[in-house]
């Protein structure tokens, strides 16, 4: 195959669930609310998650007005639930946990007035954002 | 239709691209990991890494399970899915969301609750 075949090549890229799958989606993204709000990081995980709807919107919203993508039933309904569902929690929970795992220092992000945590004393977030 | 019904009823969710895509795709994560290099960003190129195997299992599991399915080219368009696109999403959301979050400390750090 050359690259112009290739490049024009059709790909068809599928997920074959079920409905409960959507009610395990409702369930993590109670349990990443829950991990923001007791590991003190709830205006973190709002911001990262706005930005993962955003991307969602865009990407999947191109996608659908191309007719590239095809959802189940109510195509707009479910891309809306796929974005707030799909990207956020997950992406809130993974930060979370490389957190907790010492892969990355959000310590500058903690809500404000809430108590250090035991990770090694980080500065605030200052005015600015200078660290 | 009873609630157990409908648990079990499938949904199928698909989207048709071109290679061309896997290649734009595999562009725009690049551009984000180079820009969160470039901007010395530690959190973000660390999460872009640390994603490419969780999103290597989660992709993996969901083809192994037949939850998941992609047409020829599979270990192409896996590579793309899983080291590539989801990475770079990760990343770019973990960018989005923190400079919004310093924006809106430049100017109200009072009213974060």
């Amino acid at each position: 195959m050359d690259l112009a075949s290739f490049l024009s090549s059709t790909i068809v890229i599928s997920r074959d669930l079920v409905n409960a799958y959507f009610i395990i989606m409702a369930l993590i993204t109670l349990t990443a609310i829950a991990l923001a709000y007791v590991t003190r990081f709830k205006w973190l995980s709002l911001y990262v998650w706005f930005g993962a709807f955003l991307i969602g919107l865009v990407w999947e919203g191109a996608l659908l007005a191309s007719g590239w993508r095809v959802y189940g039933f109510l195509d707009a309904a479910e891309m809306l639930y796929h974005a707030l569902t799909e990207g956020g929690p997950g992406l809130v929970i993974t930060i979370l946990f490389m957190r907790w795992l010492g892969v990355i220092d959000i310590e500058r992000f903690r809500d404000p007035g809430a108590a250090p945590s035991d990770a090694p004393a980080t500065e605030a977030v200052t005015p600015g954002g200078a660290t | 239709m009873g609630l157990l019904e409908w648990l079990l009823e499938p949904v199928h969710v698909s989207r048709t691209v071109t290679g061309g895509y896997l290649v734009l795709a595999t562009c725009i994560s690049l551009a984000v990991l180079a820009y969160a290099l470039r901007t010395r960003d530690r959190n973000a190129v660390r999460l872009y890494i640390a994603s490419i195997p969780i999103w290597m299992f989660i992709e993996g599991l969901g083809l192994v399970m037949g939850w998941r399915a992609y047409t020829e080219p599979v270990w192409l368009t896996y590579i793309v899915v899983a080291v590539m696109e989801d990475p770079g999403w990760v990343a770019l959301a973990y960018i989005i969301g923190t400079r919004l979050m310093e924006r809106r400390s430049l100017s109200t750090p009072a009213t974060l609750m």
